[in-house]
């Protein structure tokens, strides 16, 4: 299990565009990717999940990756919210 | 990119793609295709593409109908298919080869008459009009008419003769005319032919009758004598005389040598032509006007006439289907010639408005069914306006019984009508204005007639049709399984209801997700979907459901979760989060569970639009659920909570 903090400096947070982009790129993989954030946690491949937590510019998620291929997943997710997010 | 390009290029694989295609054109409401093979095209498939109204295979071409906007269609269709279309002449030409020789005949005959109707319908308005200022004594006592009492009307009333004379008296130059145009001669030839006809040297052809035989002037030949008489108003000898140039020039054509052809062959066709036409086929062809017109008058006005009658009343729509109905504009005219009105036409004009009722049945039976509703109305709009076959191929002849109880309403009407001895000038507009056509002194018949055609059509369909029509046919093809008692139930809350479809959140155009300005969209990286392009500013439930998101904050976006786990995500706007509120409010909360129509977000186009974005709003599926086969509609009109826009089995 891998598990890291990321916190969002992207002004308006984790909308439709990085929800989806996070969710297909989540999918990709066949370990299981989840975003926590105040005690709420989601599996990423859930968009609409992910979309509902409405995460914010300054919020801190816990990005938690669980699975055969969690190193790779965790490295990929963890360079996909630095560049978007 | 025009509104038929997906179905054009839907038909252009459905008809077997380009090599199947010999040739292609269009005419008022269809396409008319030469297929190499019939069989390769899948005709039950291209009666399913939304802007086909029906399809029909007759007199070797499958025609294909579009209705009013087929010329828009058809440019999209040979665009997209790189082929050159060919035009209708030449369509017709290529279709020869598939059919028999009676075909051919009647097909020519109503070719022929086609590019006159228009003189035709203009002439009989004349004739009409005269009718009403001239012929009816309104004024003192019924003794004196309009143009009687006032100098100006009785000017206009001689003055409108020149027209009438004009189009009826002299149609043989139309007629010849139109035969070398049709038969692809030497046009001015048959203008010059069809003027001998009627030259002004000679006698008239009305006043033949009322002449001494004696006193017919004739050319002296010396060993023989030819009576010098014009065929004004005749229309099979015109007919005659024109088919007998045509050959004569096809002929010479042929046998001479191209050096000298400018000169040789219009004097060696037309001089036999003028020649032949007042020795043999003139006389000839009199005489079986004369016939004909006898036969059909003496039979309409005859005891039987109304069995006469209702049998084309009957049979009236079904010959229309056949292209074989131009023949009744020979068989009319000649009418109106020799009688001065005709039986004929007033059946004609029944007939359509019968047909047009049939479809006002199915109209109000389908007033649910947003994809028959889409066809109905302007079916029915152009059917009371005189051209019937978006009705009849349309609607009518899919469901066939709407055809025959307009069939029915027909006959009796045309019963009824020629029983009163109904007359009309001439040919004119078909459908209701049909009545402006109509002698004045039967309007109130003819109006009694009309309704007869309104009425009969329009009860037998509805009796017929509550009886015959599936709630498959009555509502949305696709929406079956949701009539109205089912939203009864919902508003009895007895029972949680599974919303079979998305509905158009908005009103406004719908597009294909692919045409959205945005990649994570147009790539369905969100999941598959469609857009509008919003004409109001309200977006409502598009089906009943929970709202499983919402965007806190931006409010420009939220999700709903229907009862088979498929959710959607509506999404106002492109890159509109960033307005951060400003310009939307949300009516929802996670968790409120909303009915179809229930207000969600209101915003503000203009503060989108001045923020740089478009106010493009995507619909898309993000969670498939338990639905299978997923299915979008674009390309449409969508009305908010009315057009369906996603379905799924």
């Amino acid at each position: 299990m891998k598990t890291f903090n990321y916190t969002i400096k992207d002004e308006v947070g984790i909308h439709a565009r990085p929800a989806g982009q996070l969710a297909k790129l989540a999918k990709e993989f066949s370990s299981t990717v989840t975003i926590e954030k105040d005690g709420k946690s989601v599996n990423a491949t859930k968009l609409m999940m992910l979309m509902g937590m409405n995460i914010k510019c300054g919020d801190t998620i816990t990005v938690t990756v669980e699975g055969d291929d969690e190193a790779a997943a965790a490295d990929k997710v963890k360079a996909f919210l630095e560049e978007n997010l | 990119m025009g509104k038929y390009q997906k179905d054009a290029a839907l038909l252009l694989d459905l008809v077997g793609g380009v090599k199947n295609i010999n040739a292609v054109s269009h005419c008022m409401t269809r396409m008319r295709f030469v297929l190499a093979d019939d069989k390769l095209a899948d005709t039950k498939a291209i009666e399913e593409l939304p802007s086909v109204k029906g399809t029909f295979t007759q007199a070797g071409q499958f025609q294909v109908i579009i209705g009013n906007d087929v010329a828009d269609f058809y440019n999209e269709f040979t665009a997209n298919a790189g082929i050159e279309g060919v035009n209708k002449e030449a369509a017709k030409e290529a279709a020869k080869s598939n059919q028999n020789l009676a075909q051919r005949i009647m097909g020519n005959l109503g070719e022929i008459f086609a590019p006159l109707i228009p003189a035709l319908i203009c002439g009989g308005l004349i004739l009409g009009f005269r009718n009403i200022i001239g012929e009816i004594n309104f004024f003192e006592d019924g003794t004196k008419s309009l143009a009687d009492i006032s100098q100006f009307w009785a000017g206009l009333y001689s003055f409108l003769w020149l027209i009438g004379e004009a189009v009826f008296h002299l149609l043989p130059v139309g007629i010849v005319w139109s035969i070398t145009k049709k038969m692809g001669t030497t046009q001015i030839l048959g203008i010059v032919l069809g003027l001998t006809l009627v030259s002004s040297q000679l006698l008239n052809g009305f006043n033949v009758a009322s002449t001494d035989p004696a006193d017919i002037p004739v050319w002296d030949f010396g060993f023989a004598q030819v009576q010098m008489i014009g065929y004004q108003g005749q229309v099979i000898s015109a007919m005659l005389a024109g088919f007998v140039l045509v050959y004569l020039e096809k002929f010479f054509r042929k046998i001479c040598p191209s050096v000298i052809s400018m000169i040789v062959v219009p004097f060696c066709s037309l001089v036999p032509a003028v020649i032949i036409a007042h020795t043999v086929v003139g006389p000839i062809g009199w005489r079986i006007g004369d016939a004909i017109a006898n036969v059909v008058y003496s039979g309409l006005t005859s005891n039987y006439g109304v069995i006469f009658a209702g049998i084309f009343g009957l049979l009236y729509a079904p010959v229309v289907m056949t292209g074989l109905h131009h023949m009744t504009n020979a068989i009319d005219t000649t009418l109106s010639t020799l009688y001065g009105g005709t039986i004929l036409w007033p059946m004609i004009a029944l007939s359509n408005i019968a047909q047009g009722s049939a479809v006002l049945g199915m109209a109000v039976l389908q007033r649910k069914n947003n994809q028959a509703k889409q066809i109905n109305i302007p079916a029915l709009i152009s059917c009371y306006l005189g051209v019937t076959e978006p009705a009849l191929f349309g609607v009518n002849l899919k469901y066939g019984f709407p055809l025959v109880c307009g069939m029915i309403g027909s006959a009796v009407a045309a019963v009824v009508s020629v029983g009163f001895g109904v007359q009309a000038f001439s040919i004119g507009v078909g459908g209701i204005p049909g009545i402006l056509s109509i002698k004045t002194e039967f309007w109130g018949i003819f109006l009694l007639c009309m309704a007869i055609a309104i009425a009969v059509p329009f009860v037998l369909t509805l009796i017929v049709g509550k009886k015959k029509l599936s709630g498959k046919d009555l509502e949305s093809k696709e929406e079956a399984a949701q009539p109205a008692e089912i939203s009864t139930q919902k508003s009895d809350n007895s029972a949680e209801t599974v919303a079979d479809a998305v509905y158009a959140p908005l009103s406004g155009k719908v597009i294909p997700i692919d045409d959205v300005p945005d990649e994570v969209f147009s790539q369905k990286v969100l999941g598959d979907g469609i857009a509008i392009e919003p004409t109001e500013t309200v977006v409502v439930a598009p089906c009943d459901a929970e709202v499983s998101v919402v965007m806190e904050g931006s409010n420009h976006a939220c999700g709903l979760k229907l009862a088979n786990e498929l959710e959607i995500l509506i999404h106002v706007g492109i890159n509109t989060v960033d307005m951060n509120g400003d310009g939307f409010k949300m009516f929802v909360s996670v968790g409120d569970k909303v009915k179809k129509g229930d207000k969600l977000i209101e915003f503000s186009p203009e503060k989108i639009k001045a923020a740089g974005h478009p106010t493009t709003t995507v619909v898309c599926v993000t969670e498939e659920g338990s639905a299978q086969q997923i299915e979008f509609s674009s390309g449409m009109d969508g009305l908010a909570g009315e057009t369906k826009l996603i379905s799924w089995k």
